[in-house]
């Protein structure tokens, strides 16, 4: 919250200049449901911390969640200070067309920009968590068993219903006959033989998903798992293989507990690929070459970027948070989740008096006004920054 | 729908309504039709992920339906028809896909295309430092004081900040881990954005279209520039002059009015940079969130500036006329009108004569000083204003200098349009409050404004201003000379915009800071901890191990 003072030049010695960390005003957040309460606390903290005045508005569909944020969590708050806004699309959309000073979302590309267009109407600043397809470049040069291990874990971490969980694999077909048995291992070593009783594997939300993530298994051809169970909502861990472009499999967001395999022939036609694509929130490459992981960091762009690993960074406050292109704006994450709920305000306090040191900008106008004015603006004390 | 350019000097015969009005534009944007013919060829190009994003920009390709050398107007034919100078044409999307190749290519990315490109621009400004006053003459009057010190000098004083400081700001940033990520290397790197629109104002035409433009470059950044084409003559030598100082491959200028803005803001851009009013922002906002791309905009408001009674009046006179008048009142963060007692009042007006007189003469408008009103339209807005409330200093307008007084109006009230619209020229209306209080609580009523001022010899006073209202900007005692160090953010709050730039913060703008781990392929038994099946015991050490900070200093 403190003041940061910043360097002057030298006509401003006698100046106290600083920025000022000051709250927007009122905050609506909006909250998805697949880390109910993650993805709803971690910004509200920010939010709380910055001053400002909230409404909530958790996701409808993990209703359990929602139950208790909305039942319990006021209880804990100063209510004055702090509103849930409760519904579906409809009351969201209602929502969106009052006047609110901030807007936090996460969420899908397609709703983000209803919700960037509906802020425009009152010139609010939006931050927009969204999605995208996470490419996972999986290299020739790395060990299989390893690389399935930490691909696996990042993938059916709650049943891949993760924004920033590896979507998709790109290797090679001789790669790929690699991984394949490796995966196996990890799935049965995590899930045991029967995943459905393991009580380490998610289940997914609701029908809805259920039913989209059921149709992407008829994709390509299962390698892996491809069971399914109605009545449970669950979905086996799943690796799909001869996957085309074209399918839907690769044309949305996977968000489930599959992971298709794309062939590639080299590092640069994977980065060809993801580069054809919109830019992704989350990106990886798993190679025993330094130089192939930082080749994927330099030629591609992310949200973030994982090397020789999954999302991991997720849990270190010190990175910021935050997609790039489709897969959103802003960012947040520990003191970015304060800087991004808090307008920087810019502050000069000069002394009322000593008018005599700044007559040389008055008019009328010399060429030694100019000269000292020009020289004393461009003499900054400290230019790093 | 798509930008309509001729070949310069020719004739526009029946053009269709709705179309702008076409503008020269460098030869480098026309190729010749094999057939002959001068209009701007739409070549097919190579398929590339944002093309794929808008199919519906894929055109067909360019066959000739006409004998070559013909030059009457294509959209004198019926529309739809296929064929030389076809509605489908947009020699636009030319250019922008010349640039995100470059941009594909890698060639912005080394920091010596960075540092050669801002080395340009430099050049620029001194090579063309006469040129360039001349036309802000002519443009808004501005005297080779203004010019300098608020077109050239800044811009330069960015230029040589950038480069100063360009390797430093493109470092990664080293991060503090927890103790889950010790072995790993943790840091933040700065990437460009891609295709950067910047689309700039009027009233400081060099200023606001070079400094935001030093940021993008420097952040590695291909850029379309959008000038202004009221400030007609900066205008000019930013479309003639300033591409010859940068590499083309990866920088355009593209001119027109509000409808070529209009079609150009259709297109898809990474970021887009807009210096201008709230409406227009909102306008620019919309256009951005079709394609979900993040936004800068400087907009602006009615600037506050509240005069306490403990204050010299003379002194307060003097700091609060320099920044009203200063380019004509033509400036985003001018003091806008004064919020005073009527005690306070009484003191000022004599103060404010007496600073006016001194500044610009018995006859302000034989003074060099002074600057002028863009054009007609914003001429006419003003006059109108002159005729709110009373006219206590000034009010003397000659509309074929484009000249308004400096002007002092009081007895002015709440509802008046100068009261209500964003004044922009050299008027400053007095609104009588009786306390600090009823002050800021006017202040609060509206909207957040871009800058706000506070007078007074009480160092409470002017903190008890800052700390009960917001705004952009504040300055206590002074006007908007922070705007001049490059190590405060400019920006808005509110209706008076989002984002800030200048300095640092212009090149962190223009970036994605992209949150980078690297973890070594091997000693895969450290990571055992976190797989499944799960334990309570693994659990409370995964999140001993994820909190635990592995550097003492979590301040960050």
């Amino acid at each position: 919250m403190k003041d940061e003072p910043r360097s002057t030049n030298l006509f401003m010695k006698l100046d106290s200049v600083f920025i000022r960390k000051e709250p927007f005003g009122l905050v609506l957040i909006i909250a998805p449901w697949n880390y109910p309460l993650n993805l709803t606390l971690v910004p509200l903290v920010g939010a709380l911390a910055a001053g400002n005045c909230m409404v909530l508005k958790p996701s409808e569909i993990s209703q359990g969640t929602e139950k208790v944020l909305a039942e319990v969590l006021p209880q804990y708050l100063d209510q004055s200070c702090f509103a849930m806004v409760l519904g579906g699309p409809q009351e969201t959309g209602q929502l969106l067309e009052h006047k609110l000073d901030y807007i936090f979302f996460t969420g899908s590309p397609r709703v983000g920009k209803i919700v960037m267009t509906a802020a425009t109407k009152h010139l609010t600043p939006v931050t927009l968590e969204l999605g995208g397809k996470n490419p996972c470049y999986v290299d020739d040069n790395c060990d299989p068993q390893t690389v399935a291990n930490r691909v696996a874990w990042f993938r059916y971490f709650n049943a891949g219903q993760t924004c920033v969980a590896p979507d998709y694999v790109l290797c090679s077909p001789e790669m790929q006959e690699r991984l394949l048995p490796a995966l196996q291992s990890t799935i049965t070593r995590f899930y045991g033989d029967d995943p459905q009783s393991s009580p380490n594997l998610g289940r997914i939300i609701n029908q809805k998903q259920f039913q989209r993530l059921r149709t992407l298994l008829g994709c390509g051809r299962v390698a892996i798992g491809g069971q399914s169970n109605e009545s449970d909502r669950y979905i086996a861990p799943t690796v799909l293989v001869d996957v085309q472009e074209t399918e839907p499999v690769m044309q949305e967001e996977i968000f489930g507990p599959i992971l298709p395999i794309v062939n590639v022939q080299s590092v640069d036609e994977a980065i060809e690929f993801i580069n054809r694509r919109e830019k992704p929130l989350a990106l990886y490459a798993f190679s025993n070459s330094s130089q192939v992981v930082n080749q994927m960091l330099e030629r591609t762009s992310s949200g973030s970027f994982g090397g020789n690993e999954g999302f991991t960074y997720i849990s270190l406050p010190s990175v910021p948070f935050g997609g790039v292109g489709h897969s959103g704006m802003g960012r947040y994450h520990g003191k970015f989740t304060f800087d991004t709920f808090s307008h920087h305000r810019t502050c000069l306090l000069a002394p009322s008096g000593l008018e005599k040191l700044k007559e040389i900008r008055y008019p009328p106008y010399t060429d030694w006004n100019q000269q000292l004015l020009r020289w004393g603006m461009g003499s900054q004390s400290c230019s790093l920054l | 729908m798509g930008m309509m350019i001729t070949e310069s000097g020719s004739q526009d015969v029946g053009r269709s309504p709705g179309w702008g009005v076409p503008k020269a534009l460098p030869s480098a944007w026309h190729s010749k039709c094999p057939g002959g013919c001068c209009f701007p060829l739409r070549l097919e190009a190579p398929e590339s992920w944002w093309q794929r994003a808008h199919p519906e920009l894929k055109t067909p390709a360019h066959s000739c339906a006409r004998a070559p050398g013909t030059l009457e107007a294509p959209w004198a034919e019926e529309p739809g028809r296929a064929g030389c100078g076809s509605p489908w044409m947009d020699p636009l999307e030319d250019t922008l896909r010349r640039l995100r190749e470059a941009f594909h290519a890698g060639r912005t990315r080394p920091a010596e295309f960075r540092a050669a490109q801002l080395r340009g621009l430099g050049c620029f400004l001194q090579e063309n430092k006469q040129l360039l006053h001349d036309a802000l003459a002519q443009d808004l009057h501005k005297s080779a004081f203004e010019s300098e010190v608020s077109e050239v000098a800044i811009s330069q004083g960015e230029v040589t900040l950038a480069l100063r400081n360009l390797r430093a700001w493109m470092k990664d940033e080293r991060v503090p881990k927890n103790l889950a990520t010790q072995l790993d290397s943790a840091f933040i790197r700065k990437e460009p954005f891609g295709l950067v629109l910047i689309i700039a104002p009027w009233n400081y035409p060099l200023n606001l279209t070079l400094v935001p433009l030093v940021g993008a470059l420097a952040a590695g950044n291909c850029v379309v520039l959008k000038p202004s084409e009221i400030s007609k003559n900066v205008e000019k030598i930013l479309a003639e002059v300033l591409p010859r100082y940068l590499d083309q491959s990866c920088f355009a200028v593209v001119l027109g009015g509000p409808q070529e803005t209009g079609q150009l803001l259709e297109h898809r851009f990474d970021y887009i940079f807009f210096t201008g009013s709230p409406r227009v922002g909102k306008i620019v906002m919309t256009a951005a969130a079709k394609h979900l791309t993040p936004v800068t905009l400087e907009l602006g408001g009615k600037n506050p500036c509240y005069v306490d009674d403990n204050c010299d009046p003379q002194t307060v006179a003097n700091r609060v006329a320099w920044f009203r008048y200063f380019n004509a009142g033509q400036t985003c963060v001018a003091p806008d009108y004064v919020l005073c007692s009527p005690e306070m009042q009484e003191r000022l007006l004599p103060a404010l004569q007496s600073t006016i007189t001194r500044f610009y003469g018995d006859d302000p408008q034989s003074s060099p000083n002074l600057g002028r009103i863009i054009n007609q339209k914003q001429f006419q807005r003003l006059r109108a204003l002159l005729g709110c409330g009373r006219v206590a200093i000034g009010g003397q307008s000659d509309e074929s200098d484009r000249y308004i007084a400096p002007t002092v109006l009081v007895d002015v009230q709440e509802t008046e349009p100068v009261m209500q619209e964003e004044i922009f020229g050299p008027i400053l209306p007095i609104v009588n409050v009786r306390s600090l209080d009823e002050a800021i609580e006017f202040i609060n009523r509206r909207e957040k404004p871009l800058a706000l001022y506070a007078f007074s010899n009480s160092s409470q006073v002017v903190k008890r201003v800052l700390t009960q209202t917001s705004s952009g900007g504040f300055c206590g005692n002074d006007g908007f000379m922070h705007m001049t160090l490059a190590s405060l953010p400019f920006g808005g709050v509110g209706a008076s915009g989002m984002g800030r730039y200048h300095g640092k913060f212009s090149f962190d703008t223009f970036s994605h800071h992209r949150a980078c781990l690297l973890r070594s392929p091997g000693m895969e038994k450290l990571n055992a901890l976190r797989y499944p099946p799960q334990s309570p015991r693994r659990l409370r050490m995964l999140l001993v191990a994820m909190e635990a900070r592995g550097c003492s200093c979590t301040l960050l």
